[in-house]
């Protein structure tokens, strides 16, 4: 009988779970020390990993584990299965076969690997991604991804309102679609959008020039998917700001927390992605790390 | 069941309570889970240890000074002996709650994934 592709075990799954449980608790019977070690920057559940291995922990701790427990818990209650039904050999042919494309110059994909990979990724993902999007297509749909700064998300948004990853600093100006909050106030779904944005090299778009606010506007905040087949792990994001320069040699930016979670910084990995468009008209699909 | 040399010990070595931990109930504990996952599992419980053991220190701790030494001391150097020595000097029979707390930590741990 094929093996069946699943997302962490049941058992690492609850594991993960009674972590977040003990932390929790953790917090609320030390909220005496709370500020102080807030001021210290002091992570109880990061104590034991060593300083230099803090940063690669961080995904861990940080983002890919408590959104995938959080991912898993709702998938669970939801009884949807995040499960495809391909089997191993077939999962692990796939990104096999993503690795080597990803080996190739950057650019779009050939029309067969595009068709193939659209139809055997929204079944591993659960959701439709596409190359080519309301007739809209991406100048690259394979590169390399740097690691670009935090944004703005409102006139006011200051680095220190930004979770994590201060290092990566903030950006000076807003995104070039604006900023992601409306107002001062900065709702969840302006934090996500900027914790996972991708910038995209919009600039290069042939229509540019003549199309720019209708492109704009499209492509703002459009949801894609980052796939990191070394590392089998993918980022839901928005496209929240354009760029790089092609004198970077780099196709596509990604956010602190992208880079992170997506772990683009792994020399496994060296940053190649493959990046789609999620289609979602109902916009149920979520912002974050998915582990494949 | 796996040998300890399927497990990776020196992930648990990154603390001040090394001395103290049941090797080989967890290594029994860890054998429970997918080899692909093992990594996984095991900076989970590193990581479900170091909050329970400092949740039990910083609850014997009697004044919030002594709790923020603790703290400072670990968080300066995680694997230093100072860690316990400035324990063991503040409060008796720090070594043995310690050990009950992982003993009962990894029996929580046990249910909870059942």
């Amino acid at each position: 009988m094929p093996a069946v592709i699943q997302p962490p075990s049941e058992k690492l799954t609850k594991l993960k779970l009674f972590l977040e449980k003990t932390k929790t608790d953790f917090y609320s019977e030390n909220s005496e020390l709370a500020d102080w070690m807030n001021d210290r920057k002091l992570v109880v559940e990061q104590l034991g990993v060593s300083k230099k291995d803090q940063e690669l922990q961080q995904i861990e701790i940080d983002s890919v584990e408590k959104e995938l427990v959080e991912k898993l818990a709702q998938s669970k209650t939801t009884d949807k299965p995040l499960a495809s039904k391909i089997t191993k050999e077939e999962f692990d042919s796939i990104m096999e076969k993503i690795v080597e494309l990803l080996k190739l110059p950057a650019g779009k994909l050939e029309e067969e690997s595009e068709l193939y990979l659209e139809q055997q990724l929204s079944d591993i993902l659960g959701f439709d991604v596409n190359a080519n999007l309301d007739g809209h297509t991406l100048l690259f749909s394979t590169g390399v991804m740097k690691a670009t700064s935090h944004l703005k998300r409102s006139p006011t948004d200051t680095l220190e309102n930004h979770t994590n990853y201060h290092e990566a600093g903030l950006s000076l100006n807003r995104s070039a679609f604006g900023w992601f909050s409306g107002s001062t106030e900065i709702d969840q779904t302006a934090i996500d959008q900027e914790k996972y944005y991708v910038a995209v090299p919009l600039y290069y778009h042939e229509d540019w020039n003549t199309k720019f606010t209708e492109l704009k506007q499209w492509y703002k905040f459009r949801k894609v998917v980052v796939i990191n087949p070394a590392e089998r792990i993918a980022v839901v994001g928005v496209i929240g700001d354009i760029g790089p320069s092609t004198y970077t040699r780099r196709q596509f930016g990604g956010s602190p927390e992208l880079i992170h979670a997506g772990k683009i910084w792994s020399p496994k990995s060296a940053g190649k992605v493959l990046l789609l468009f999620v289609d979602d008209p109902k916009n149920t699909v979520q912002l974050g790390p998915i582990l494949l | 069941m796996k040998t300890l040399d399927l497990i990776n010990i020196d992930s648990f070595k990154q603390n001040y309570y090394k001395a103290l931990l049941p090797l080989e109930e967890i290594n029994a504990f860890l054998g429970q889970f997918e080899e692909r996952e093992l990594e996984a599992a095991t900076q989970s419980l590193i990581s479900l240890f170091d909050v329970a053991i400092t949740k039990t220190v910083l609850l014997n701790l009697d004044s919030v000074p002594e709790k923020q030494e603790f703290l400072r001391l670990a968080q300066d150097d995680y694997t230093s002996p100072a860690v316990l020595d400035f324990l063991i000097d503040t409060f008796p029979g720090s070594e043995e709650l310690i050990k009950q707390a992982l003993e009962r930590t990894l029996l929580s741990a046990k249910k909870a994934i059942l």
